[in-house]
């Protein structure tokens, strides 16, 4: 092809693609206009992957706000303002910079999920990142939750719906009730699509009451689900890449009242690729962080305690973030939000915006939902050669 | 084995010589494994991929940053001057930073190149790397409208 032979290349490739994958992704994507072969190197499928591995190390704030919503004159919520921003953490006093906004119509089986880099609503998958929404194939079943999960290794989006099988049945007012089937379904969203016309149904099976809490932590999805009138509950997981289920997890003892699980104010959360169960005792305003310790005889250590004393009255653990010349701060969400470190004990805030309905942790990432209409896509990887 | 004399001398590939001592030399991985390797009885180690122009900037660079005493400002000022330099000699001095493989001075080089990009509108990113521009103004606009996201 004549494309390289009009460059004085004086970089070699894998110079600029270092430099490159250390840009912002906006002024990656920018820099594509350069060169015919600036294109070809930044619209390659290995440095769109390598520029997502090194994006892991630089961990951003997603913050989602609902500043308007329609009501009709029965008061019934017709449709609402959804407006995303950014905002950087490992800047003192960081602004958060608007990005994006859009009208959730609320439809029947109305569902809206933050999960990974995508939004989930009305059977559409939402990238904030390029601004595309795409539908997503409609599926057939009652739906419980869905968790958007990221594999590196191929730069692929796997969803994964966690529904019911007993149509108009409403799974997500069942506390306490009888169990009931809940099955599994998952669609592959690669980048630069397309998106799968179905759903993949998998024939793993359970029976519970209802979903408290989902996450993923280093491609495992975990369930935090709940069982019958005694609300015993457990954790079920998933391996995201084989579709494995490993073998499921009770929850710790109550540190507080004897022989009894604990059961309220629980969440789950990845801290630093661990799979994490945080506790809040409202009298005591502790945080007790349990992780894991040997799966098979469900053995849970409580590795740290948070004294939250004065700081509000809820907490949710947004993820872990190791920020430059840092050795690591847990963000938490409430009254304000939080970085935590763990070895100094030392508490700092952040800005937090009014009329937020959800922070979370995300990482750049060179993806989309849609494939390009461009006439000169390139045709050959040849950076991985 | 190579003898036990304090000075190790570098040829570069066009036969200058640049003289070091020995603990400076070591530091380098390369160095090291010549001198632990080659039964060299010379003291001279041959850099057949490195010129003696590019050598002068990497022995001025090593023996600043080696020298006692000096301070972390005499370091940021002495970098912020070693670093300005054109286009291509940052290149060779990449290149043979590579060689050497020296992690620090390749990532001072490749920070300074990030900062040659950084901000910088596309017009003189073609200017400071000497790019030519090879879009037809179709093909650009193309490319722009594909991912408007990143240009608004």
């Amino acid at each position: 092809m004549a494309l390289m032979s009009s460059n004085i290349m004086t970089l070699p490739c894998d110079v600029l693609v270092d430099i490159l994958s250390r840009l912002s992704l906006k002024h990656v994507h920018q820099l594509q206009t350069v060169s015919k072969l600036w294109f070809k190197i930044i619209s390659s499928p290995h440095f769109r992957k390598l520029y997502n591995m090194k994006s892991m190390t630089r961990p951003r704030a997603r913050v989602v706000q609902v500043p308007d919503t329609k009501f009709s004159p029965s008061w019934e919520m017709i449709s609402r303002t959804i407006i995303i921003s950014a905002m950087d953490l490992n800047i003192d006093n960081s602004k958060i910079q608007e990005e994006f906004s859009f009208e959730d119509i609320m439809a029947p089986q109305h569902s809206f999920i933050i999960s990974s880099n995508l939004i989930i609503f009305n059977h559409k998958v939402c990238n904030p990142t390029t601004k595309e929404i795409i539908d997503i194939p409609i599926s057939s079943h009652p739906s419980i939750s869905f968790d958007a999960t990221y594999i590196p290794s191929n730069n692929t989006y796997k969803i994964v719906h966690l529904y019911g099988t007993k149509p108009g049945h409403d799974y997500n007012f069942n506390y306490g009730g009888s169990p009931l089937e809940f099955r599994f379904e998952t669609l592959t969203l690669r980048d630069g699509g397309p998106i799968p016309s179905s759903w993949k149904a998998l024939t793993h099976q359970e029976w519970f009451s209802s979903k408290i809490e989902s996450t993923c932590v280093n491609g495992v999805v975990h369930w935090l689900l709940e069982r019958g009138p005694r609300m015993e509950r457990r954790i079920i997981s998933m391996d995201i890449e084989s579709e494995d289920f490993l073998s499921s997890v009770g929850c710790p003892n109550n540190p507080y009242v004897e022989e009894a699980p604990i059961f309220e104010n629980v969440q789950l959360a990845d801290l630093n690729g661990r799979l994490c169960l945080a506790y809040y005792s409202e009298e005591l305003f502790r945080l007790d962080l349990y992780f894991v310790k040997d799966r098979t005889n469900q053995e849970w250590v409580k590795e740290h305690t948070i004294n939250l004393s004065g700081m509000g009255s809820w907490f949710k653990i947004v993820g872990y973030v190791q920020l430059q010349g840092n050795n690591g701060d847990i963000v938490i969400d409430g009254k304000q939000l939080i970085l935590y470190n763990i070895e100094e004990n030392r508490f700092r805030s952040l800005p937090r915006p009014k009329m937020k309905i959800h922070i979370g942790l995300y990482f750049d990432r060179c993806f989309k939902l849609e494939s390009t209409k461009l006439s000169m896509q390139p045709t050959v990887d040849f950076l991985s050669n | 084995m190579m003898s036990l004399g304090k000075l190790i001398t570098l040829k570069t590939n066009d036969n200058e010589e640049f003289k070091l001592d020995k603990t400076v030399a070591v530091k380098l991985e390369i160095i090291k494994n010549i001198v632990q390797d080659v039964d060299c009885t010379s003291n001279v180690i041959p850099l057949p991929n490195i010129d003696g122009k590019t050598m002068t900037k990497v022995v001025k660079y090593w023996k600043k940053h080696s020298e006692e005493g000096v301070t972390e400002v005499q370091l940021k000022n002495f970098d912020q001057d070693f670093l300005k330099m054109s286009h291509s000699e940052l290149h060779d001095v990449h290149l043979a930073a590579k060689y050497l493989d020296d992690n620090q001075l390749k990532e001072v080089i490749i920070q300074e190149f990030l900062d040659r990009i950084k901000g910088k509108p596309i017009e003189e990113i073609r200017e400071v790397f000497g790019i030519v521009n090879d879009y037809t103004p179709e093909e650009e606009e193309e490319v722009r409208r594909e991912n408007a996201w990143a240009f608004e």
